[in-house]
């Protein structure tokens, strides 16, 4: 997207907020109607999820050897 | 010249006038009628005009602008407010294309008064306070004004009421706090449209055909919640009704949706332990999923000094987008997802050890192997599950005697998803 296009701003220096270059769009044209991911964007089930990564796994030996 | 006096007479916005008020957009009427004109105001009004047209042409360039200008433009929105008035809604445009032209020019000469301090740093520090006023803050009292007397406006004839060009100078006064850092003057503006909901149009009906305001103004909106009042839900709220707004087309606003997204991430944590789906936040918004990725994965295995890491090497960003506070309480988040793996380990069972999280604490800070525990520590370990507790992230209570925590047989880990009543109230 717009990185590739622009590599000289970065997130980090552009700290203020500027107006859409264009005034404005129509209402079809808006993320909420031209796409279905507000609905799949955001997650919940993250409480559940056990990751299984080094940390995690360095981390349970650690707490098995504490049990002994 | 005539149709813009016609604008007046008849009460009504014309592209002529807004071009006439635009000191970069050249002189195209012709002012042979200009004595006969009975209308002092607006005589005044004209006359500025066209001085600022002939400075701009005479003493300024494509990044340079001079205090006289400012002056000028300063003297067209106050003259625009003194006509407004007696006007009615029509107005409401000049006065913003008058009011953002005169924040341009503002924002202009405090960038080059910036640099010319820096490049004489230390050489003239004393100055009066008058003096060292910036020109944003001067600018900003004219347009209040203009914000005042579309506020105030009591027309009673609603649909042509200056109450509707509210939100258009709403706006331009947050994003002049926003460059100020002031985020009292922020809190007073949200506070003042607050209590006159009832009398004003929602900005969703005033600015129904100008979407790109509508979206600042949301953005705005979220952002004092999340990053000045800790209120995450509202911030969430707003920021996400941003982002919906936004246009979706890939080549317009990227930076804008970039903004909007870099708020919103943290803030849906915090409000609902709701985190974004890593494919396809990387195909919307690839620099904010590099940004993210590494709290994300902290929050899912609890790695403290990943955290840290993470915190410390993003610091000036999170302060700069004032996400410090926002990002430091997600400490406890990763805290409780370690002490959920403890549980885990344990068995599951009602009783956890201290000790055991003490263990998972000092492992997960320090990525080493982890010796002896002292009183101390484990003393700290249990000031960090009460205050847990207490913030309704466990169910259960702590046995100091023992030196265990006891949770509930049932839901001992309450998922907070789609609820995120307490951290609003926690913070």
């Amino acid at each position: 997207m717009s990185f590739d296009k622009d590599p000289k701003k970065t997130l980090e220096e552009d700290d203020e907020f500027e107006d859409f270059p264009v005034d404005t769009w129509p209402d079809s044209e808006t993320l909420r109607e031209t796409s279905n991911v507000q609905t799949n964007l955001w997650q919940e089930d993250w409480d559940d999820v056990e990751v299984d990564d080094d940390f995690t796994k360095e981390l349970q030996a650690e707490l098995e050897k504490r049990q002994q | 010249m005539e149709e813009i006096l016609a604008c007046f007479n008849k009460k009504r916005n014309s592209n002529t006038l807004l071009n006439f008020l635009n000191y970069d957009r050249p002189l195209s009427v012709n002012f042979k009628h200009i004595g006969a004109l009975k209308n002092e105001k607006v005589l005044q009004l004209l006359q500025v005009c066209v001085q600022m047209k002939q400075e701009y042409a005479t003493k300024c360039t494509e990044t340079h602008r001079t205090s006289e200008l400012f002056d000028l433009c300063n003297e067209q929105l106050k003259l625009l407010n003194r006509i407004a008035e007696g006007e009615t809604r029509w107005i409401a445009s000049p006065l913003y294309t008058s009011a953002l032209q005169l924040l341009h020019v503002s924002e202009l000469l405090d960038k080059a008064e910036a640099e010319q301090e820096t490049a004489n740093a230390r050489k003239k520090k004393v100055k009066g306070d008058l003096e060292d006023e910036k020109y944003l803050e001067k600018c900003v009292r004219t347009i209040h004004t203009s914000f005042k007397l579309c506020l105030n406006d009591r027309n009673p004839d609603f649909k042509d009421n200056k109450k509707w060009g509210v939100y258009h100078f709403t706006n331009l006064e947050f994003r002049i706090y926003h460059r100020l850092q002031n985020r009292d003057m922020v809190r007073n503006l949200v506070k003042v449209l607050d209590s006159r909901v009832s009398e004003l149009p929602s900005p969703e009906t005033a600015l129904r055909a100008c979407k790109a305001q509508l979206v600042t103004y949301y953005y705005y909106k979220g952002e004092f919640y999340g990053c000045h009042n800790g209120d995450f839900q509202k911030a969430f709220e707003f920021l996400n009704k941003a982002w919906l707004e936004s246009c979706a087309d890939v080549d317009v606003g990227a930076q804008q949706k970039d903004a909007i997204m870099v708020l919103l991430v943290p803030f849906a944590i915090l409000a609902f332990k709701w985190y974004p789906d890593s494919v396809l936040l990387k195909q919307l918004h690839p620099r904010v999923a590099v940004l993210y990725a590494p709290l994300l994965a902290c929050l899912q295995n609890g790695d403290l000094k990943a955290l840290d890491t993470w915190l410390d090497a993003h610091e000036l960003l999170l302060l700069r987008k004032n996400l410090y506070v926002a990002t430091v309480l997600m400490r406890e988040l990763v805290l409780v997802k370690l002490v959920k793996t403890c549980w885990r380990v344990n068995g599951a069972r009602s009783i956890v050890p201290v000790d055991l999280v003490a263990t998972a604490v000092a492992r997960s800070a320090t990525h080493a192997a982890v010796g002896a525990l002292t009183d101390d520590s484990l003393d700290e370990t249990e000031c960090l599950l009460a205050n847990l507790i207490c913030k309704g992230y466990i169910k259960g209570y702590l046995s100091h005697g023992n030196r265990a925590m006891v949770v509930s047989k049932t839901n001992a880990f309450p998922r907070q998803a789609a609820d995120g009543n307490q951290q609003s109230t926690a913070t």
